[in-house]
């Protein structure tokens, strides 16, 4: 962990030893002492936690060494104690972004005490915000927070990791509890911009006419209730990224005024004559087929086009084959682990029957049923008298949802196979009783 | 007779305690004001006035620190130079004057606490 280390630079070398001597007295400060502006600049480098800056040094004047501070990194803390009393100079140095200014006296002791006392505070609480960020990012590495092994879920993954590469906006489709959020979170939380804040926004679950202020914010008198300000969520989001989810949802007025906003890069809070520049990363998820609701005259064709970006699309549990298996063992050892549960183990009757079953609500179904399961188990291992399945969703029935002809069946089928048993051709054309030449040839073919 | 001090320690020893660190703060002032009062004095010699006021300016705090209080308003008279210069003819006067005194107080601070 990075220690807090004051960097004195004082030409004068008793006064430099006393201040020296009195940071030194907090040992939890690491305080190195330079005389000139040129040996402290030479230091730099080892990115000191806060400078405490003599404003007149023999070689280069105090601002220049506070501008030079300031590009090499803009978030040190400089203090200036400077032996001049002059009003013009600490605005100078304040407005270049000092962090305070103390002419030399008998109190400069107390009150660098106090500022730095303050900073370390500061300091410190950033540190736990670092933490607390890598611990959510481990959270979200995708790798673990996205679960299965299917070629389906693993063209998602090589999607994911292109979006994290850039900045392009990223459109997210896929049934209900297909995990759209947990994309858009991984996506973030292994970007560049996972140390700045992820804010979602349901479109769907705002009504129509609030959703502007929540999106831009307001100003205060903007309109009967508004009694203070309120930044929306696009500035809340800063430099982080903004997921929009059901998109789709969000009416034509809106759209009109987001679609404003991407373009223009920029914002303006109800009421507010102030320009707010957009910085945020977004991404979009909708479980609606866009291009439909473009050409049915919901949904704007600009907007639509500015949106889609990079395109993920996740495909429903039911067409993961044994990803459902490699879930219900994720689900299920966390569940255990949460509640201080021996590990539990699936039987083969259990295994079989979660594969019967189409999973309508997808992956957030699965979830409940595998949490469930280990509920009514009543040994180390879940049996398949312990799984219950809440809708009549049989596996089966997907091959019916759509019309198709016999080759299209047929294709279906085999990839169903092949992905219940992980590419074991042999073994797929064992069950189905078909030639494996046939499997092969389709393969070769790209017609699964 | 007692000896009429030109410096007051009371503010030292109460920042820094009367042990070893006070004895290792004098030291510092020792060694490095003869360096400072030398520079000065050639900075006047030299009519450098701007190397003049950044002495001075070095000075002006241990001057504080150590309540040499006969210096504290000249030493703030030419840490104003070469921007301001109230009477130019008082010059060499306070230049002596602060060589003198300070010359003294090292003389004194050595034979009273480093000897």
């Amino acid at each position: 962990m990075k220690p807090f280390t004051v960097f004195i630079v004082e030409d004068d070398p008793f006064y430099g030893e006393m201040l020296k001597y009195h940071i030194s007295l907090n040992p939890d400060y690491i305080v190195e002492k330079f005389e000139t502006g040129k040996e402290f600049l030479n230091s730099l480098y080892k990115n000191p936690s806060v400078v405490s800056l003599d404003y007149s040094l023999p070689d280069i004047s105090g601002l220049e060494v506070l501008k030079k501070i300031q590009e090499f990194n803009p978030d040190i803390p400089v203090i200036i104690v400077s032996g001049q009393e002059d009003v013009s100079t600490a605005v100078t140095l304040l407005k270049h972004g000092a962090y305070d200014y103390f002419v030399k006296d008998d109190d400069t002791r107390d009150r660098i005490w106090n500022v730095l006392k303050n900073i370390k505070a500061k300091f410190d609480l950033e540190k736990q915000i670092d933490v607390l960020q890598e611990e959510i990012g481990k959270k979200y590495k995708f790798g673990d927070s996205i679960k299965g092994n299917s070629s389906q879920i693993k063209d998602v993954f090589k999607l994911i990791e292109k979006a994290i590469q850039t900045n392009i906006t990223v459109s997210i489709t896929g049934e209900t509890g297909t995990g759209k959020e947990l994309v858009a979170k991984a996506i973030h939380y292994n970007s560049k911009r996972s140390k700045y804040p992820f804010v979602a926004i349901n479109v769907s679950a705002i009504p129509g006419e609030l959703i502007e202020s929540e999106m831009f914010g307001y100003e205060k008198g903007a309109f009967t209730g508004a009694t203070t300000r309120k930044l929306g969520k696009f500035e809340e989001a800063g430099k982080g990224t903004i997921f929009l989810d059901e998109i789709g949802d969000m009416n034509q007025d809106m759209q009109v005024k987001l679609l404003r906003v991407l373009q223009e890069k920029e914002l303006t809070r109800i009421g507010g004559h102030h320009v707010v520049k957009v910085e945020s990363r977004l991404i979009v998820a909708t479980n609606r087929n866009l291009e439909e609701e473009v050409q049915n005259g919901n949904f704007r064709q600009d907007l639509y086009y500015r949106l889609l970006g990079l395109p993920i699309f996740l495909p429903p549990l039911r067409e993961r084959g044994n990803d459902v298996l490699v879930l219900a063992k994720h689900f299920a050892d966390n569940f255990c682990k949460e509640n201080n549960l021996p590990t539990k183990t699936f039987s083969g009757a259990a295994q079989d029957k979660l594969l019967t079953y189409s999973y309508p609500g997808n992956v957030r179904e699965l979830k409940a049923i595998t949490e469930l399961a280990v509920v009514m188990c009543n040994s180390d291992t879940i049996d398949e008298t312990d799984i219950s399945f809440s809708s009549g969703g049989k596996r089966g029935n997907f091959l019916m949802d759509e019309e198709d002809t016999l080759k299209g069946y047929t294709r279906k089928i085999i990839r169903a196979y092949l992905d219940k048993y992980d590419n074991n051709i042999i073994k797929v054309a064992k069950k189905l009783d078909v030639g494996k030449s046939t499997i092969y040839r389709m393969l070769k073919n790209n017609e699964l | 007779m007692s000896e009429v001090k030109n410096f007051d320690l009371g503010y030292l020893s109460e920042s820094v305690g009367d042990d070893e660190d006070f004895y290792k703060m004098l030291a510092i002032f020792t060694e490095s004001t003869p360096k400072i009062l030398s520079e000065l004095n050639e900075s006047y010699i030299t009519n450098d006035m701007r190397g003049v006021a950044d002495s001075a300016h070095k000075l002006k705090s241990t001057i504080d620190i150590l309540r040499i209080n006969e210096l504290q308003d000249q030493i703030r008279r030419i840490d104003r130079l070469p921007h301001v210069i109230e009477n130019k003819n008082e010059l060499p006067q306070i230049i002596s004057h602060i060589m003198d005194v300070m010359h003294r107080v090292l003389w004194e601070i050595r034979r009273d606490y480093l000897s």
